[in-house]
């Protein structure tokens, strides 16, 4: 007790008198507590929210594309034993005008009553949660994209041209809207007694069911799949597509859960760093208080007492610290979870920008004090080991060597180097430990920074193979069949349009060997000479004129039933005809795990009975940019329009790609978050580390001011160590970004395409960084090397 | 910018003129504990050539006045001319790059960098000042440190050699670039009595050579050596003899 109030003012003393070095600290300290706080915020909140957000919609376990039906056989179905709820739905596309004057697709969705079914229920945003008849509930991602409020009069352009005008009653969330929400057609939900008003059938085409008993059991989800497929059959209608859904399985949680795990390593690596440039910090601290050290054991301090007057004060930096960084930290997982919302289309339990969550708390606790304690027992124990006679004496941090190094002796001989630069290059090896952790920190933010770059890359050039199977200029959707030689026609009139491709598209059924249904696939058919199509074959060949009933199919078949294989035979159900097709060859498709497959235009045509007719029009247009496809894009609408074809979509063909890569940027932007926090970390340990040897080569200074050394000298003494050591980082950070690259390119990839990426790296993402490191470098070096500019001769050499 | 300053030859064709003019120095300290005048009223003129030992019991003000005389600090009130050169009106800087090329420093604790040899010691105020040309610089370096008697150590690093071989070498580095002026602090205060002597002998044989020596000491048979001796008090000159 004795020791209880001088130990409390010298700590008080050691945080208040040295400012400069209390911030360093508390600095080092923090920046790893808003990173794992950021980091844990979002790992915790984002996938719980997620799932609950979902789970609590009440998600479809089934849904099936059916012959029509009515409400009567949904309220047969509901009674089937094993089924919980069923609704009907039907889709009726139609084109939605923008106030620019552009069309847009949108998908209108009739059910009984929108927003207040029991499956897939909607989240009210804003306005009415239910429409009345001839209004529209829109989706919240619809009404941003296309800007349209509550209240708003917008004009529904029909499938068979006619207009109609309707109000939009209300804004709501499809909290499963998954993929097809971010990158899908628009969507809005109608009451089905709109549906005649709008031209289209009111019967039901889709069935959305819930299981009853457990909704997370897969097996039990098909085997009452298959139930309500038998009972649809039996009643004369054909099933052309099911797909079914755990309860509690996000569409998007793989996705998610992947990114989750990159940030997570990133933030392991963060906290690693933090601990490093703790234990750097910590460790000069020590270094500077051997001879306080020295005095306090000359006055009877135990080596205990002295080491818990160090942790103490250890701990009020961490203290200070974790008070600095929890609503930081707290900020930025809000917005990175928010982002993430947004996209995915989820809501956020607790929106509030800090607010906290409980076990992310908890651990920035933990490591916020636990760390510093742990890094600096170490450099204290260190510390305090050392007698009391070598404490007071003058020559602690001499050289322990007479001659200088071998390194050292060849530097000597290279007399074109400056003396002063020798002194910087010497200097940086001096403290070699001091080094390897500072070399650590940036050589680890510089290879997370420059790997998330390369990923980027190599996902753009991902987006970009996927565009190889989408090479139109202008995607044409008409409303109807049309004769493909009158739509050419119409089309090459169009200034711009350079050429047409008339493609067939069919949903086909995969049957097992009884028959049944077992998946759905889409069939693209473009003509057997399409230059729109450059295929990556990965096996067997593509498709020839002469072909068929063959088709090619992407990886995911194989990857599905690994049975198949080039020249297997499968059995498909193509609008009822039911023929066995040839696999003749594997492409490399990336696409969510969806099976695609393609055949001969005319081959399809024949098979769907549109022989010389299609309603799938590919141009190709004689600029190839977004803003011409565009522009041909509207002319061509216009034009057929007048010509009395009914468009029902006219697209730029980069519409895709930009609306992907923005995806794809959007989360390498959430990627190059926690990179900056990486180079962050790696720039205050850069900056403590020279801040600590300006410190610590106080006197040298001082000594190099007292025979000629003027202001300039001493700066680019200091800023030559922090360049030396931030280029010796780049070396590091280019080999070790090669691993990083290539770990998150293929994480990524696969979570978002559900296939590899090629490994891609972009020459930029070195130039960037090897920019920043130089900047980061000069501006860590700038402030000591002020300090030490600032250094009077009489301060430095007072104390002999 | 650094004035011209008068060169060795040039001090030694007029020993009249002081090299050294202090006029009215008063140094004021604002400590926690009060206000302590180190310098009260000090003035004094030191000619071109002289060996003058400053001598006074520990806090008389001889360091304080020596900082001043070296622009390590500066005065409360009065001037400092060094060879025309009014210190007063160089800042740090400035005062850095002037020291560099017309003063030369020794230091009770020797003060050379530890990462450095003994030659590279020496070779750095030529470095800083840019004093001859680049390959002339270690052929001058080695001289000095031969004629200090530390030819052979020359590569060594300074925890490789003694206390009394380190402040050789720091007068080898005090000559570096041919000061007019050598200013010691307590240059033996830290020595055992042969190496102090070995230095002592060093410091008459430049004043023999023509340069101006201030040593600072609180050793009164080394003070002896010198041919003025200042003897100071409570931040006074109180004595000026000629030896």
């Amino acid at each position: 007790m004795i020791y209880s109030r001088p130990t409390t003012r010298k700590v008080l003393g050691e945080l208040l008198q040295h400012k400069s070095r209390t911030l360093l600290v508390v600095l080092s300290i923090a920046v790893g507590i808003v990173a794992i706080g950021a980091i844990a915020g979002t790992f915790f909140v984002l996938p719980t929210d997620m799932t609950q957000s979902y789970a609590a919609s009440n998600p479809a376990n089934i849904t099936l594309v059916t012959d029509p039906f009515d409400q009567q056989l949904v309220d047969d179905l509901a009674n089937m034993r094993d089924v919980g709820e069923a609704q009907g739905q039907r889709d009726v596309q139609v084109r939605v005008q923008l106030a620019s004057g552009e069309w847009r697709p949108l998908r209108l969705i009739a059910v009984q009553e929108p927003g207040a079914g029991e499956i897939n229920q909607l989240l009210p945003q804003s306005g009415a949660a239910q429409p009345r008849d001839r209004e529209l509930l829109l989706a919240n991602k619809a009404a941003d994209h296309l800007g349209v409020g509550v209240g708003d009069r917008v004009t529904i352009e029909l499938g068979d041209g006619a207009t109609r005008q309707m109000r939009v009653a209300g804004i709501a969330m499809d909290v499963g809207s998954g993929f097809e929400g971010i990158v899908g057609t628009d969507a809005a939900y109608v009451t089905r007694e709109t549906l005649p008003w709008l031209h289209a059938s009111d019967s039901y085409n889709r069935l959305v069911l819930t299981v009853a008993g457990d909704a997370d059991d897969a097996v039990h989800i098909r085997a009452v799949a298959d139930k309500v497929i038998d009972r649809l059959e039996r009643s004369g209608r054909q099933v052309y597509s099911r797909s079914e859904q755990l309860r509690s399985k996000h569409p998007l949680q793989n996705i998610i859960t992947a990114l989750l795990g990159v940030l997570g390593l990133l933030g392991v690596l963060v906290l690693f760093l933090s601990s490093t440039l703790i234990t750097n910090t910590l460790s000069a601290l020590m270094a500077q208080q051997t001879r306080q050290v020295g005095i306090m054991k000359l006055v009877g301090g135990r080596r205990s007492q002295i080491e818990r007057v160090y942790l103490l004060l250890v701990g009020a930096y961490a203290i200070t610290a974790l008070a600095l960084a929890v609503p930081v930290g707290a900020w930025v997982a809000n917005r990175i979870s928010r982002l993430a919302a947004e996209i995915i289309n989820c809501p956020l339990s607790n929106p509030s920008p800090l607010a906290l969550s409980a076990p992310a708390l908890a651990l920035q606790t933990i490591v916020g004090l636990g760390v510093p304690l742990l890094s600096a027992l170490r450099p204290i124990r260190r510390g305090t080991r050392i007698s009391v006679r070598r404490a007071l004496s003058s020559d602690v941090s001499a050289a322990i060597t007479a001659r200088p190094s071998r390194l050292a002796h060849r530097l000597d001989r290279a007399a074109w180097i400056p003396r002063v630069l020798l002194i910087a290059l010497r200097n940086t090896f001096r403290q070699k430990r001091r080094l390897a952790l500072t070399l650590a920190t940036l050589i680890l933010g510089g290879a997370i920074f420059i790997g998330v770059l390369n990923a980027q890359a190599a996902l753009n050039g991902k987006v970009e193979s996927i565009g190889r199977y989408f090479g139109a200029d202008v995607n044409l959707d008409l409303a109807q069949l049309y004769r493909t030689t009158r739509v050419s026609a119409e089309a090459l009139a169009v200034p711009g349009v350079e050429a047409i491709e008339a493609w067939s598209s069919a949903k086909a059924g995969l049957l097992d060997e009884r028959g049944n249904l077992i998946a759905t696939l889409s069939v693209l058919g473009p003509p057997a000479d399409s230059a729109l199509v450059e295929p990556v074959v990965t096996n067997g060949r593509w498709l020839r004129p002469d072909d068929r009933a063959a088709l090619t199919v992407n990886e995911a078949f194989l990857r599905r039933y690994p049975d198949l294989d080039v020249g297997s035979t499968v059995r498909l159900d193509i609008a009822g005809a039911r023929e066995d097709w040839t696999i003749v060859g594997v492409f490399e498709f990336t696409g969510m795990d969806e099976l695609v497959a393609y055949a001969n235009q005319s081959y399809l045509a024949r098979v769907l009975g549109q022989s010389g007719q299609s309603a799938l029009y590919r141009v190709v247009t004689r600029a190839h940019d977004l803003a011409s496809q565009r522009a041909v894009a509207a002319a061509l609408d216009a034009h057929l329009s007048d010509r009395g074809l009914r468009v029902a979509n006219a697209e730029a063909g980069l519409s895709f790609v930009e609306s992907t890569t923005e995806y794809v940027g959007i989360l390498i932007t959430v990627l190059l978050i926690m990179a900056a926090l990486t180079a962050a970390v790696g720039s205050i340990g850069l900056a403590g580390t020279l801040s600590m040897n300006v410190l610590e080569r106080s006197r040298e200074i001082g000594v190099m001011r007292a025979i000629g050394a003027h202001d300039g000298v001493i700066v680019s003494m200091v800023v030559a160590e922090g360049l030396l050591i931030g280029l010796m980082s780049f070396i590091g950070s280019t080999l070790l970004a090669l691993p990083i690259t290539y770990g998150l390119t293929q994480i990524i990839s696969r979570s978002i395409f559900g296939s590899d990426a090629a490994f891609s790296l972009a020459p930029h993402s070195f130039g960037i960084w090897l920019g920043l490191v130089v900047l980061l470098a000069s501006l860590a070096s700038l402030v000591p090397a002020k300090s030490a500019a600032r250094l009077t001769v009489r301060e430095v050499l007072a104390y002999e | 910018m650094v004035e011209p300053m008068l060169s060795a030859a040039q001090a030694e064709r007029s020993p009249a003129e002081p090299l050294i003019v202090v006029r009215g120095l008063s140094k004021i300290y604002e400590t926690a504990a009060g206000v302590f005048s180190a310098l009260r009223d000090v003035s004094l003129d030191v000619p071109a050539g002289q060996f003058v030992s400053v001598v006074g019991r520990s806090g008389c003000g001889k360091s304080t006045l020596v900082n001043m005389i070296t622009g390590l600090d500066r005065p409360t009130a009065g001037t400092i001319h060094i060879g025309g050169v009014d210190l007063i009106r160089l800042n740090e800087s400035d005062r850095s790059r002037w020291r560099g090329a017309h003063l030369g420093i020794v230091f009770q604790f020797f003060q050379l960098l530890p990462m450095l040899t003994l030659q590279q010691n020496v070779m750095l105020p030529m470095d800083l000042v840019g004093y001859l040309p680049l390959e002339e610089r270690p052929a001058r370096a080695l001289a000095l440190l031969e004629r200090v008697g530390l030819a052979d150590e020359a590569d060594q690093l300074p925890s490789g050699v003694s206390g009394g071989q380190q402040q050789c070498a720091a007068v080898a580095r005090a000559l570096a670039t041919d000061p007019p002026l050598l200013v010691a602090d307590e240059p033996t205060g830290n020595l055992d009595s042969a190496s102090a002597d070995r230095v002592l002998t060093l410091f008459a044989d430049l004043h023999r050579r023509g340069k101006t020596i201030l040593m600072v000491t609180h050793d009164p048979t080394m003070a002896q050596r010198a041919d003025r001796r200042l003897t100071m008090n409570d931040g006074r000159i109180v004595a000026d003899d000629l030896l």
